[in-house]
């Protein structure tokens, strides 16, 4: 036993130390077991309790593990799910793929993750996230897939509505015409839409390297600041509404130097306690409507200036017989502003009454449809007008109201009667000379009779009276004559003064006799007139003769002499009965006359001799208070064409 | 006896004339119109004084003034006129001599002539 050599001893301790490794070995093997197998439960759990679906299958695609994940994501319990294919999984048109692709992993490719589609027990179709990998055993030989499944359909949904609305807005924002831009609180613009480059010429990378005065006018920079304020300053307002929007037009410089309209469309951009971080605003680009306004407004203006400037009164008068635009000649003739005219009728303002006129044009248009003429003299205004009315039709052709345009033709009617007379006192002319042969051959047998012996006293009588007659009928005749043509006398430089006082002082003794006063009031120092003396004369006999015949019982004569404008001005006025309205309209009518033996040619002659030296002769009479003959005589003397 | 020349296209005023003058101791010369006048001017009839019209058709009596001084023959001329026209006329008259006084309006007072025709060919009554 001793003899239980040391070789044996060694050998026995060499082989417990060997056990003693194996034990160890052993037990160190069995820890890391445990250690895997803790490991392996641990990450069982995390793969148990993960969302996402894990699961497992063998090469036939038979799932051999199902985590809860796959449960909630598929529907299927665990008990289920274990031997089902995997194919049940997979929606109809994907069967193919999903064969494919294990096909190919199996052969050892590499295959990421991706995204495909699954089909839950009720029939859902689901987006994931698949990510699958090979298992294989320990000689590296495939037994099966694991999979690893992520719903995505969510988040694809999501994706799907964000794309859609970029899109959408990417499609307004690419395609407006108007620019929608940001930025930030001091106009540091961080967006512009490429509409930029239609509307200003720069494209987004460029105009965001510029600076707001580059494409501001200082005017409009000035303008966006003061807005900018106000809107900040609206913020701070109780009650304020935090989604209001501004809108304000502002000049652009482009890229090129033009300067164009824009109307800015802006809000602020808030954070989540809806203080204002940054602008958001749409710009169109308006030059285009700003011409047409200018355009509209131009035409208008053009339209307003044709209409004021036109003399003529034209209005515009509607059914109602109401006045619904006038010129500023209408007003102006009426002496009103046209905004006290607009509204009223045309019969109150024309013609001061309540009603219209019988023969109103404007009537008779709207009732006939077509335009009208008519000619008349006005009493209010007091002078001759000519009214024409043309009718203005809506879409259906049925007068709406009238064009009315009426013409002074005060001066036509007077140039027409200067005319009528000058024609008579053509005609009178030539039979008045016609008649002063016969005269004269009355007149001298009859005188030749009276050389002869007469025994009757009679006979003698009455060819004495032929003979007077034949004279009388002579006096009538030159009178008519001169009537007619007034005499080419001398036009020559007078002093007005003196010449009113050579006839005055004829008469003036005469006058006495008759209880009539002539009183003088003549201006000193009248410049000095062109007038046919003679012819004057006449006038002022005649007017100085009419007043008195005006005063019966006696009464003054007030003669007055002045300047007015180019004018030199003689008034004659008396205290007499003054004249009747009838009489006034007929005044200067040939024959017309008031007194017995007058031959009504007096004023007649007169016209005619005024009218000779372009002057005026008016008149002013009340009745019982007297009458005032005006003569206006032009400075600029008498046009030698009588 | 004196002869005067009567220049008038109306019959009846000539015949008037003609009466009164020679009732008067005139010859008279009778001319219906300024053709006739302008004949007898230009002849070699003496004429002392002319009766002229004015208006006439064809020749009126500013024409036979004109040949009155064309032909260097001023006889003494009464000038017969309807009036205005007269006024035209004096202007003319005026230059070639006449004035006023030589014009007679119709109807003329036939006294009135005598005495101007006396006056004119300066017979003192």
């Amino acid at each position: 036993m001793a003899d239980e050599t040391k070789e044996e001893l060694i050998e026995e301790i060499r082989l417990l130390q060997k056990r003693i490794a194996e034990l160890e070995t052993l037990d160190s093997e069995r820890k890391q077991q445990q250690r895997e197998e803790e490991g392996i439960r641990r990450l069982a759990t995390v793969v148990r309790d993960s969302n996402d679906a894990v699961t497992l299958q063998d090469l036939d695609g038979r799932i051999t593990a199902w985590n809860r994940g796959a449960e909630l994501m598929y529907g299927y319990s665990e008990k289920e799910a274990l031997g089902m294919n995997i194919e049940y999984l997979t929606p109809p048109g994907k069967v193919a793929e999903q064969k494919e692709f294990t096909r190919r992993l199996i052969g050892g490719e590499v295959v990421t993750s991706f995204e495909t589609q699954r089909v839950t027990k009720e029939g859902n179709i689901l987006d994931v996230w698949l990510t699958v990998t090979k298992l294989v055993d320990d000689t590296g030989k495939p037994i099966g897939t694991a999979s690893t499944e992520r719903d995505i359909t969510e988040q694809k949904r999501k994706e799907e509505v964000l794309r859609e609305s970029e899109s959408r807005y990417r499609l307004l924002a690419d395609n407006a015409m108007d620019i929608i831009w940001t930025s930030d609180m001091n106009l540091s613009f961080t967006y512009f839409s490429p509409s930029v480059m239609q509307v200003l010429g720069y494209t987004v990378k460029e105009i965001l390297t510029k600076r707001v005065e580059d494409f501001l006018t200082p005017d409009s920079i000035q303008l966006a600041g003061r807005v900018l304020l106000e809107e900040i300053a609206k913020d701070s307002l109780p009650g304020a509404d935090l989604s209001r929007s501004r809108m304000l037009e502002l000049q652009h410089i482009r890229k090129d130097g033009a300067i164009i309209w824009v109307q800015i469309l802006m809000s602020f951009l808030r954070d989540q306690a809806h203080r204002p971080i940054g602008i958001l605003g749409i710009t169109r680009d308006i030059t285009e409507r700003k011409k047409q306004e200018e355009q509209i407004r131009h035409a208008a203006e053009e339209w307003r200036t044709t209409f004021d400037s036109i003399t003529d009164l034209v209005s515009i008068i509607d059914r109602e017989f109401r006045l619904v635009k006038v010129n500023k000649a209408t007003a102006h003739a009426f002496g009103v502003d046209h905004t006290e005219i607009i509204g009223k009728t045309c019969y109150e303002l024309m013609h001061g009454s309540k009603e219209p006129w019988p023969d109103c044009p404007h009537k008779k248009t709207l009732e006939t449809g077509t335009p009208t003429t008519v000619e008349f003299f006005n009493s209010f205004l007091r002078i001759y007008l000519e009214v024409s009315t043309s009718p203005i039709f809506d879409d259906k052709g049925k007068v709406v109201a009238t064009v009315h345009i009426a013409k002074d033709i005060t001066q036509r009617k007077e140039m027409e009667k200067s005319q009528r007379l000058a024609q008579l006192g053509g005609l009178i002319a030539a039979m008045a000379h016609e008649v002063n042969n016969p005269l004269m051959i009355i007149s001298g047998n009859a005188q030749l009779c009276l050389m002869e012996e007469i025994q009757s006293d009679t006979v003698k009588n009455n060819l004495k009276i032929i003979v007077e007659e034949c004279r009388r009928a002579k006096d009538i005749i030159q009178r008519l004559l001169k009537f007619s043509r007034p005499s080419k006398g001398e036009i020559k430089e007078a002093d007005i003064n003196k010449n009113i006082e050579a006839m005055v002082d004829i008469v003036e003794h005469q006058f006495k006799l008759i209880n009539v006063e002539i009183k003088r009031n003549y201006q000193k120092n009248l410049p000095l007139i062109s007038i046919d003396e003679p012819q004057m004369q006449e006038v002022f006999m005649n007017l100085i003769n009419n007043a008195s015949e005006a005063m019966p019982g006696g009464g003054a004569i007030t003669i007055t002499t002045s300047l007015e404008g180019d004018f030199l001005r003689l008034d004659f006025k008396d205290t007499g009965s003054g004249m009747t309205e009838e009489a006034k309209k007929r005044l200067f009518e040939p024959f017309f006359t008031t007194k017995e033996k007058g031959t009504g040619l007096g004023l007649a002659v007169c016209y005619g001799i005024i009218k000779a030296h372009n002057g005026e002769l008016k008149f002013e009479s009340k009745l019982n208070k007297g009458t005032t003959a005006t003569v206006l005589l032009p400075l600029g003397g008498v046009k030698h064409n009588v | 006896m004196y002869k005067i020349l009567v220049v008038d296209d109306e019959p009846n005023i000539v015949k008037v004339f003609e009466a009164f003058l020679i009732k008067n101791g005139f010859e008279v010369i009778k001319a219906s119109g300024g053709e006739e006048a302008i004949k007898v001017l230009n002849s070699d009839t003496r004429i002392d004084l002319m009766l002229l019209d004015m208006k006439m058709p064809k020749v009126p009596g500013i024409d036979v003034i004109n040949e009155m001084v064309r032909i260097n023959k001023k006889i003494p001329t009464i000038i017969l006129t309807g009036s205005v026209d007269a006024e035209i006329y004096l202007i003319d008259l005026k230059a070639l001599g006449y004035s006023r006084e030589d014009v007679l309006c119709k109807p003329a007072d036939l006294f009135e002539l005598l005495e101007l025709i006396k006056k004119k060919l300066g017979i003192v009554q």
